[in-house]
């Protein structure tokens, strides 16, 4: 009897202390077909969390210093583009206890006219602790006590008709930095009416095509950019490799029945290390 | 006896479900509706005494300084002996990228009109991340965060509590743009 009592302390006390605010799935796809989604805001922590939920348009692109930074469209962007403005969620606002979960319902109006791709905007869920009362106490110094709210933006995607995506590779260039570091840009122009929501491996190969440095990342990339890996060339010997950056339409946290599928794309260049 | 049985038998087979739950949303796998399938989560955890969601300067003197509260993992600099960072745990899968941006100030009041302005700090898994944005791609499905600040003390400031939860205060906020 005793464990089995243990066993109910157990299951159930476990998963309050797992996480302060949880959100699932992290990229939500709806279809014109039914329009409505789900996703779910989970409360692990043990005070009370105040939820927020709204809408924006915005897309990743490569910033200044060669880093992907999602941005606000333009007005011109935004009317191709978003369907931010025709997305209602409920609740919007809502108080999780410890340990609550909310399913949080997502209808898209977007009007049968718009031609076919997919459309998208970024889900901001905002999360606060509920705080108690500040205590005032008397001191002769400063108490200082500082407060965070947490902003979790995912993604929905809206599909219409029938939708596509590739990548191709126009050129790819290096550059080394003074620790051993090595830039890979390659400039990919982004075809089809959809984002390439997916994986690129970019891997140095020796003479035998044998990989010998590997980097992976799980990306998106919504326009034409200039997309950049890095390779750690410390203690490789000197010789001939060769660089290879692959595209591909599957990413491990994303169902491939969601994502927009196209066929991997290879692209090679000769690489000297001297 | 039996009733108490057949009761117990029905809660264990419930909480077995419920951890089931959620042990696939850590798995992120988990289904929460007929319309998703597989899918990812994306959790933090900033909240109790080894995970705070609180920037804590300790008690500051006042005087003609500036106390920093390090978010790099070095020691703090004229702060309370009690200072210590927020310290949570960003959670997706190994691979994807976030994109984190903060606030660059935040304002703590004392409820009387007089206010301190600080200057927040960040680190993912011992990078730096600039409040105007940065890029972190996961090494892992759980990762480190640290949130610091810093915050000028002068002769001319008025004793007592400051906080961002007071009138005329400030929080920080922290944006993970997730890819």
């Amino acid at each position: 009897m005793k464990k089995l009592f243990f066993l109910f302390f157990v299951v159930f006390a476990a998963p309050v202390a797992l996480a302060q605010v949880t959100i699932a799935p992290t990229n939500l796809f709806i279809d014109s077909g039914n329009r409505f989604g789900t996703y779910m805001v989970i409360n692990g922590s043990n005070q009370n969390q105040e939820i927020s939920i709204d809408f924006q348009f915005a897309y990743s692109q490569v910033n200044a210093v060669g880093e992907k930074a999602f941005v606000p469209g333009d007005s011109t962007l935004t009317s191709r583009h978003s369907v931010a403005e025709y997305i209602r969620a409920f609740p919007q606002n809502f108080v999780l206890a410890p340990g609550q979960r909310q399913i949080v319902r997502i209808r898209v109006n977007a009007p049968n006219t718009i031609p076919d791709g997919t459309y998208w905007a970024r889900i901001r869920t905002a999360s606060t602790p509920e705080s108690p009362p500040v205590e005032m106490t008397s001191t002769e110094g400063v108490t200082a006590r500082v407060g965070i709210t947490f902003e979790q933006i995912t993604g929905l995607f809206y599909k219409k008709g029938q939708v596509s995506t590739g990548i191709e590779v126009e050129e790819i260039n290096t550059q080394i930095s003074e620790d051993g570091q090595l830039g890979v840009l390659a400039k990919v122009k982004r075809t089809g009416n959809s984002p390439f929501l997916g994986s690129i491996t970019t891997s140095l190969l020796n003479a035998q095509g044998t990989s010998v440095r590997e980097n992976f990342i799980s990306t998106s990339i919504y326009f034409d950019e200039i997309h950049r890996q890095f390779l750690n060339l410390n203690d490789l010997q000197p010789g001939n490799y060769t660089i290879q950056v692959k595209f591909e339409s599957q990413r491990n946290d994303i169902s491939s029945t969601d994502l927009v599928q196209m066929e991997p794309v290879i692209a090679t260049i000769p690489y000297t290390i001297r | 006896m039996k009733t108490l049985k057949t009761l117990l038998s029905v809660l264990v087979l419930v909480a077995v479900f419920s951890v089931n739950a959620f042990a696939q949303v850590d798995a992120h796998e988990v289904e929460v509706s007929a319309t998703a399938n597989l899918l990812s989560t994306l959790t933090l955890k900033f909240d109790g005494a080894g995970d705070s969601d609180e920037i804590n300067f300790g008690d500051l003197v006042i005087a003609d300084y500036t106390a920093i509260v390090k978010s790099d993992g070095s020691a703090h600099a004229l702060t309370g002996e009690s200072a210590s960072p927020a310290t949570g745990k960003l959670s997706a899968t190994t691979g994807n990228t976030v994109y984190i941006s903060y606030s660059t100030t935040a304002t703590m009041s004392n409820g009387a009109g007089e206010t301190l302005t600080i200057t927040p700090s960040l680190h993912v898994d011992g990078q730096a991340i600039a409040a105007a944005g940065g890029t972190y791609t996961l090494t892992d499905d759980e990762v480190d965060v640290v949130v610091g600040a810093s915050v000028d003390i002068e002769e001319s400031t008025a004793a007592g509590v400051y906080s961002t939860d007071l009138a005329g205060g400030s929080a920080i906020t922290i944006t993970f743009n997730f890819n």
